[in-house]
């Protein structure tokens, strides 16, 4: 039936219509170019680089493995160590985002009756400042004459400053978790929204407890928004290097900081872009295996 | 449309919505017709590029007075940080290396040769720091102007340390675990470690001194808090006893003594380090005039005069010192003439292989 109706309507469409796909073509021509201008060009540039070396002062186009071959032979053992403890603290950081946003989400999305508006735009109020001024902030909370310390001082349950709170992984985590914060409620928030309460009512009637009828409605209903988070916190916290550079110290060093020095004071930015995309594959890696533990199934149940 | 007539007509709603687009749309072209870059810096002040806080009216007070105007000033935490960025395209005028960095500057081909005939006090400079090593190029045009000269020593507060003989090995003390910061500079903490290993030139060691200097360096990082990019930094936290000891130039000193914190300068049994900095002028220098006139406004003998006092650093003009007492030089531990000053300790020599050592250094700090 449908192979007899489909040359009909085909035939009658060919003379006046582009295919269907091409009709909003024009709408994203701007965005287009810009991905195309801003994002793809420059990351072609990256992997272009990363297969040039350098020498002295200038870049020598011939084209070569080196970069790579240092990358995955014992001379390039740091920085896949770095890259590892990278994704580590990263990851880290992105569990303790996620465990802090998703109560204030659930707060926002369940119990807040009036006004929300104004909570959301509470909420976004400390990321009005500047990122560098919310790092600042925590050297100042958890520096040696600190917030923190001087607290602790004060009332006398130590005498002498605290020096872990500051400058070792742990503080760059701790300043990553708060400083993303907003990027994983606004998400997690969206999708605790859009639940059904009839579900939640039905769920009730139908004899579940309060905590069985979250795992069982709420959250599964809510992992859109949480997978988005963990990777809107994860992807882009992997390669930060300001951070660490504030209050990671000696041993709190990231990725990214390695891949700053290359392009400028050790002055090899072939080597850095191979070490950006390896980067990148490996953040690829590690979301693609993040996905796979989730499981397809139910990615397609929670319909992302 | 002028700009009262503009906002008198928007107050009191006689403009038009087609006016309204008129005004953006013309703004729009504007903004984006303006020349950018280049051509836009050109009316603009001389662009010092500069160490982190080394843009103080005290530095220059003739370009100030005569352009009632200060220059603008970007910082860079070390000259390497510097070289890539100029070499990166970013537009300056003069930019303020020290001697050792300077065979690298003019190897990279950005600077150009210094006309010190427009330079009013050029003729008093000491002779001793105009012809340092790679202060002129080969066809023994001036590259460099030089303007601060000083140390790199030790700073220590000796009531949190116990020192028996001031030696380079104190940033080596284990008891201080967690107090020390090192200089983030590959230039001066390479050699410092090329020091203590005892390599014969810390500057242009051989490859088994550096291997020897990169393992001592290896072996410090437990001890360090933070290696440090900006003096500030560093005199912060020994003012508050997070640090203890810290690598670190003479204004230190005068600001922390400044702030009654109890600091000492090591003058150490190897030698002190010492250097002169001063001023390159970029090749495509936009502002040619206005530079040549901070130039000769930071070397005149005022401007040596407050940089002694105020920051206790050395000053290129010999006239300088005749404007400033014996006890205020005692004090900053200046001699009258850098000469002599200069053939005491060790001094900073250019290093002919400034990668390979940034790579060394860099590797220790990214060690994970």
């Amino acid at each position: 039936m449908t192979l007899q109706a489909a040359p009909t309507t085909t035939a009658a469409s060919l003379q006046t219509a582009r295919p269907e796909w091409l009709d909003g073509l024009w709408l994203i021509v701007p965005t287009l170019l810009i991905v195309v201008g801003m994002m793809v060009a420059p990351l072609a540039g990256i992997v272009l680089v990363s297969f040039w070396s350098q020498t002295g002062f200038d870049i020598q186009r011939d084209w070569n493995l080196d970069n790579y071959r240092i990358l995955f032979t014992a001379e390039g053992a740091l920085y896949r160590i770095l890259i590892l403890k990278s994704l580590w603290m990263s990851l880290t950081a992105t569990i303790a985002v996620v465990l802090l946003a998703y109560p204030m989400a659930y707060f926002m999305a369940f119990r807040i009756e009036r006004a929300k508006l104004i909570w959301i735009i509470l909420l976004t109020v400390p990321f009005w400042t500047s990122y560098l001024l919310r790092i600042f902030a925590w050297k100042v909370i958890l520096g040696f004459n600190g917030v923190i310390n001087s607290g602790l001082k004060f009332i006398g349950v130590i005498d002498k400053p605290l020096e872990f709170l500051l400058y070792n992984p742990a503080s760059v985590t701790i300043t990553l978790a708060h400083a993303w914060a907003a990027y994983a409620v606004l998400p997690i928030y969206v999708s605790l929204e859009k639940i059904d309460r009839s579900y939640l009512e039905a769920a009730t009637d139908l004899g579940d407890s309060k905590w069985k009828r979250f795992w069982r409605i709420t959250f599964p209903l809510s992992l859109p928004g949480t997978i988005a988070a963990t990777l809107l916190v994860f992807i882009p916290t992997v390669g930060d290097y300001i951070t660490p550079t504030l209050v990671g110290g000696t041993s709190g060093i990231m990725i990214g900081n390695s891949i700053v020095t290359q392009f400028g004071k050790a002055n090899n930015a072939p080597l850095g872009a191979a070490l950006s995309c390896v980067m990148m594959l490996a953040i690829t890696l590690a979301v693609c295996a993040f996905l796979a533990v989730i499981g397809r199934k139910r990615l397609k149940a929670a319909d992302i | 449309m002028e700009a009262q007539e503009f906002l008198s007509a928007m107050k009191s709603g006689r403009m038009s919505r087609r006016d309204i687009l008129q005004m953006l749309t013309a703004a729009g072209l504007t903004m984006t017709m303006m020349p950018v870059g280049r051509a836009k810096a050109a009316d603009g002040e001389v662009i010092y590029f500069t160490w982190d806080s080394y843009n103080d009216p005290g530095f220059h007070p003739g370009y100030t007075s005569k352009y009632n105007a200060e220059p603008e000033g970007p910082a860079f935490g070390d000259a390497e940080e510097a070289l890539t960025k100029v070499r990166g395209g970013f537009v300056v005028d003069l930019v303020h290396p020290c001697n050792l960095d300077l065979k690298r500057w003019g190897d990279a081909g950005v600077i150009q040769p210094i006309d010190t005939s427009r330079l009013s006090n050029w003729g008093n400079l000491f002779p001793g720091l105009t012809k340092l090593p790679y202060a002129q190029d080969a066809n023994g045009g001036q590259m460099f102007v030089p303007v601060d000269w000083g140390n790199t020593s030790i700073l220590y507060r000796p009531d949190l340390v116990d020192v028996k003989e001031e030696s380079w090995n104190m940033l080596w003390d284990e008891r201080y675990t967690g107090q020390i910061s090192m200089s983030a500079d590959a230039t001066e903490a390479v050699p410092i470690a090329g020091i203590v290993v005892g390599a014969k030139d810390p500057f242009n060691m051989t490859d088994d001194e550096l291997a020897k200097a990169k393992a001592l360096l290896v072996k410090q990082k437990p001890l360090v808090r933070f290696y440090w990019d900006s003096n500030a930094a560093v005199e912060q936290a020994l003012a508050s006893g997070e640090l203890v000891m810290a690598t670190g130039w003479n204004s230190s000193v005068v600001t922390l003594n400044g702030q009654g914190v109890n600091i000492k300068y090591a003058n150490p049994k190897e030698g002190i380090m010492s250097y002169c900095c001063g001023l390159v002028l970029t090749k495509d220098a936009p502002h040619l005039d206005k530079a040549y006139d901070l130039i000769d406004a930071m070397i005149a003998p005022e401007a040596g005069k407050w940089l002694i006092e105020v920051m206790g650093y050395g000053h290129s003009n010999a006239k300088s010192f005749d404007l400033v007492d014996d006890k205020t030089l005692a004090e900053r531990g200046l001699p009258r003439d850098p000469g002599a000053f200069f053939s005491k300790g060790i001094i900073q020599q250019p290093i002919m292989d400034t990668e390979r050592v940034q790579k060394v250094f860099e590797e220790v700090k990214a060690g994970a």
